[in-house]
């Protein structure tokens, strides 16, 4: 996944400064024997502007020895009266947003474009049934959309996000048209939520298209979902969410996950997701290196073993 | 890695001062990183010694982990099958030898240093290393010119250690580093010509020879039967002249960039602006048949794992070794 | 004494969205400025939604409850308030990571004089009293300035400062590196076509120093007219065929050019850089110079050692110039 951050002469930068760190960027990922990676598409400015098209930014992906982009991130900052999944009045402009995504994207094949299904909810009820239900719309009309390019959309539910328990995220996808609503499953956002990340995905395996594997040293229990702007950045006793799976003192279990996704006959793609990796002193290269090396001596053992 | 050539990488990288890498963790980290990299062997460094240097020295290593099966089973745990070799500076005041200061060019000093030489072969054969790497001679801004006898005592000591480590199944290389003061290329020459080529051989540091003003193609080309182990990295920068003499050069030209804001001396191999030809001089590796070690060095330059992928990737996409 | 004061930019602490949200990332940034030697710091306007919390009078507002909140934040971290807030008009705020007007547009005239006013107040409201601002954009954009674009501009910021100026806050026009300013006689020709009364310059020497300008020169021939002074230094030039290279801010501010600059910009200090901070201070000094004096070292790896090296650099050295 796209999020890196490296230090420099002018203090910490991310792969997209230049041509020249990216080309680190790259062969580091593939250095360690990752295939593929993901990105943002809000990047798509400064691909046009640094490699002059979504295509040539994959052929220079590839020149660095990665197969391609799988996965894009549609990142946006949602406001009721102007872009809401919960709000009907808002849906054309979204539907209207994503025919503009998919055209510039359409230079290359994506498996995903991943959302965050719904908005914020900086309190204790979080989304009504009916608001759900509009969000369930919304996205089943974005994947039509979005599947007229051979593309999923897939939702991402972040641990402070307004689809985020398992009632709610369980409601979305009763009201979600499975032809064209996905789930994306990110382990660490799951179990932060106190959602366990295996049997929500044994729930609703039959529409899943993609993970991020990641781990978390803590659940949210002080309610740091209702923090503004963002509990990934304003968690009082939390000051750093994420660790690469592989961690000491982890609690997601990738082993039975992986045996779950073996046993689901799960053949897309799984992606690695360091946010926020240079908290408290982490190294995004290092993490990348620890979670190649988990999946390499760990969990490509258990997968291999399916039907054992 | 996958290759008819054998390749290391040197765990140093990792250890930049007293109070990081000491916690097993990690070590762990590092070796687990290298282990995804492709590599299933690394070289040490002895450091400075002492309790924080946990796996630099011979006694803290056994503190540590018992005997060298158990830092074997400590390097397997993350995928690192074993040790290619030890680099150790007997000019370095350690903890365990009671901060002796001790001088390869003093002949007094000889019979200490050989004594000091032992517990690291003893380890380093235990652990089924192959090399023990040692630093010839103190930084020559630190002593006078080389005089004519230089090189025969330096050279004598040499074979006595090297004597020692034969017996345990063990060579000795002298690393050329670009400060020691058999520097220029007709020094280090005389150096290797007063050893005795069956126990004592040259480490070829790439970079280091580049910055002394040594080409290390040409210099492989014309004595590669003199070479027993190798380090690969790249530098970007030359010594101007006389800057290795600059009294303090560890720290004045090599910490304290030269006068030249040089903030950074060792680099990735294949990196922008590199002075040595790392294809070139690999392909002079196959050429000549080299059988020793080929260690992979980030040597302090940068952030060191993601020195280590970006070497990795040279590796894998310029030398066209495969991973293991 | 002398009326200057002393203030400290906090750009250099925001070095991505997800760093410097937190209010206790704030607080310990402000302190440090403040016992750095510092009264006041000065704001850059962002617009990435509630991940830039500075960023704008609305993300002040939605972070501290409201702007004379943080107003009390900054007094309790023992600062006197904010000195100035840093405008570039090409940003929009309607919605994050909006696009704002381009100044040489006349119709861009109303809406930046709005957000003008909307940044000019908050800059009131935080005891500051200047808002500085990007008056035109780079030179590959536009080529030299012809006199229609020079009256365009002038009319704009002539608006522009009298709204400001009712607020009891002065405009100053900021000159970049790559700013058209830099070609031929254009800032001259601006500041003679404004209104001395209400459109100042902000003079930032490190800028102005990589544009191959003196700024103690620029001073002297301009002193009447500078309101406000950013101090930071520089090392390389950009000379104007490489500052018309298409999209020099992505590839030669950001990437740093055919040389692979990765660092423009440094703090004051002694340790020898294109500004002569000295002289340059003298020169304030000899012109009466009354306003702030914000002390910069965007692009440091090391904020707080920045801010306290410099601090040390204004109490001992360039604070008893003005003092004489």
């Amino acid at each position: 996944m796209d999020h890196w951050r490296s230090n420099s002469p002018s203090g910490p930068i991310d792969q997209w400064r230049s041509r020249r760190t990216m080309t680190r960027f790259l062969r580091q990922v593939a250095a360690v024997g990752f295939d593929a990676i993901d990105t943002f598409d809000f990047r798509y400015w400064q691909i046009l502007e640094q490699y002059g098209s979504v295509a040539n930014y994959q052929e220079f992906v590839q020149e660095q020895g990665l197969e391609r982009i799988v996965n894009t991130f549609h990142g946006v900052y949602y406001e009721p009266d102007r872009y809401a999944p919960e709000v009907p009045e808002t849906h054309a402009t979204i539907v209207e947003d994503f025919k503009v995504t998919m055209d510039r994207w359409s230079g290359i094949q994506l498996d995903n474009v991943i959302v965050m299904p719904g908005s914020r909810f900086y309190d204790d009820h979080g989304p009504t049934d009916d608001q759900l239900k509009h969000a369930a719309d919304v996205w089943a009309k974005v994947g039509e959309v979005t599947q007229q390019y051979g593309v999923n959309l897939t939702c991402h539910h972040e641990h402070y996000a307004g689809i985020r328990n398992r009632r709610q995220i369980d409601t979305f996808y009763a009201y979600a048209d499975p032809r064209y609503v996905k789930f994306f499953v990110d382990t660490a956002q799951h179990c932060i939520a106190d959602v366990d990340p295996v049997d929500v995905y044994e729930a609703h395996h039959e529409r899943v298209t993609g993970f991020h594997f990641k781990d978390t040293r803590n659940k949210d229990v002080n309610e740091d979902y209702k923090l503004f702007p963002d509990a990934e950045v304003s968690a009082v006793t939390t000051e750093k969410w994420f660790y690469e799976m592989g961690t000491a003192e982890g609690l997601v279990d990738f082993e039975r996950m992986m045996r779950s996704v073996r046993d689901h006959g799960y053949e897309g793609w799984i992606s690695v997701e360091h946010d926020k990796a240079d908290k408290l002193g982490g190294d995004y290269a290092e993490s990348t290196a620890i979670s190649r090396w988990y999946a390499k001596n760990v969990l490509d053992g258990i997968y291999a073993g399916a039907g054992a | 890695m996958k290759d008819t050539l054998r390749w290391s990488y040197a765990i140093n990288a990792w250890n930049l001062r007293m109070d990081v890498f000491v916690r097993h963790e990690e070590q762990q980290r590092a070796l687990k990183t290298l282990s995804v990299l492709g590599f299933d062997h690394v070289e040490l460094a002895s450091g400075m010694g002492g309790r924080w240097e946990n796996l630099g020295t011979p006694e803290i290593i056994l503190i540590n982990h018992g005997s060298a099966e158990g830092l074997l089973a400590f390097l397997r745990r993350a995928g690192i099958s074993g040790v290619s070799s030890w680099c150790w500076d007997p000019g370095q005041p350690a903890e365990e030898t009671g901060y002796a200061f001790l001088m390869t060019r003093n002949p007094a000093d000889h019979d200490a240093i050989v004594e000091a030489a032992k517990p690291f072969v003893d380890l380093l054969a235990a652990a089924g290393g192959d090399q023990l790497v040692v630093r010839p001679a103190g930084s020559a801004w630190m002593a006078p010119p080389l005089g004519d006898g230089d090189a025969g005592i330096v050279g004598s000591l040499w074979n006595r250690v090297g004597e020692v480590a034969a017996a345990a199944g063990v060579g000795v290389s002298l690393h050329y580093d670009c400060l020691q003061p058999f520097h220029t290329e007709e020094q280090l020459v005389s150096l290797l010509d007063a050893t005795d080529p069956a126990l004592v051989g040259l480490a070829l540091d790439t970079a280091e020879l580049t910055i002394g003003g040594i080409d290390p193609v040409a210099f492989y080309d014309a004595h590669h039967g003199r070479v027993a182990h190798v380090q690969l990295k790249d530098t970007r920068f030359q010594d101007a002249g006389q800057e290795y003499l600059t009294p303090g050069a560890e720290a004045t030209m090599l910490k304290g960039g030269a006068g030249r804001r040089i903030e950074r001396w060792f680099y990735e191999l294949g990196t922008e602006g590199g002075l040595v030809d790392v294809e070139a001089f690999v392909a002079s590796l196959r050429a000549h048949g080299y059988g020793g070690w080929v260690v992979v060095e980030g040597d302090k330059g940068g952030n060191a794992t993601e020195v280590a992928m970006l070497n990795s990737w040279f590796l894998q996409r310029r030398l066209g070794v495969e991973k293991v | 004494m002398s009326a200057a004061r002393w203030s400290y930019a906090l750009n250099q602490w925001d070095t991505n969205i997800d760093t410097f949200v937190r209010k206790r990332e704030h607080e310990r940034a402000l302190k440090t400025v403040s016992i750095s030697g510092f009264s006041a710091v000065e704001l850059t306007a962002a617009s990435f939604g509630a991940w830039e919390p500075l960023g704008n009078p609305r993300q002040i507002r939605d972070l501290y409850g409201s702007v004379a909140a943080f107003g009390e934040v900054l007094r309790g971290c023992a600062l006197d308030g904010i000195s100035s807030y840093v405008y570039d008009p090409f940003i929009g705020f309607d919605v994050e990571m909006g696009r704002g007007h381009d100044p040489l547009d006349p119709s861009s005239a109303g809406p930046i004089a709005e957000t003008s006013e909307w940044f000019a107040g908050t800059v009131r409201e935080l005891g500051g009293s200047v808002l500085v601002v990007r008056p035109v954009g780079s030179a590959w954009q536009t080529g030299p300035l012809d006199d229609s674009q020079i009256e365009v501009l002038a009319n704009l910021w002539d608006a522009v400062g009298r709204r400001t100026a009712a607020l009891g806050v002065e405009l100053a026009l900021h000159v970049d590196f790559l700013s058209a300013l830099r070609l031929g006689d254009g800032l001259d020709r601006l500041l003679a076509a404004t209104d001395a009364d209400v459109v100042g310059l902000a003079l930032d020497t490190a800028e102005l120093a990589v544009a191959g300008m003196d700024p103690v020169a620029v001073y002297r021939r301009h002193a009447s007219r500078v309101r406000h002074v950013q101090l930071k230094d520089a090392r390389e030039v950009v000379d104007e065929a490489e500052a018309m290279t298409p999209h020099a801010e992505q590839f030669v501010r950001t990437e740093g050019g055919r040389r692979g600059i990765e660092r423009w910009f440094f703090e004051p200090t002694d340790e020898g850089g294109l500004v002569d901070f000295e002289a340059f201070v003298s020169a304030l000094h000899e012109h009466g110079y009354a306003g702030w004096i914000v002390v910069e070292s965007d692009q440091s790896p090391h904020p707080a050692e920045s801010t306290m090296v410099s601090g040390w650099y204004v109490q001992k050295r360039l604070a008893p110039l003005l003092a004489r």
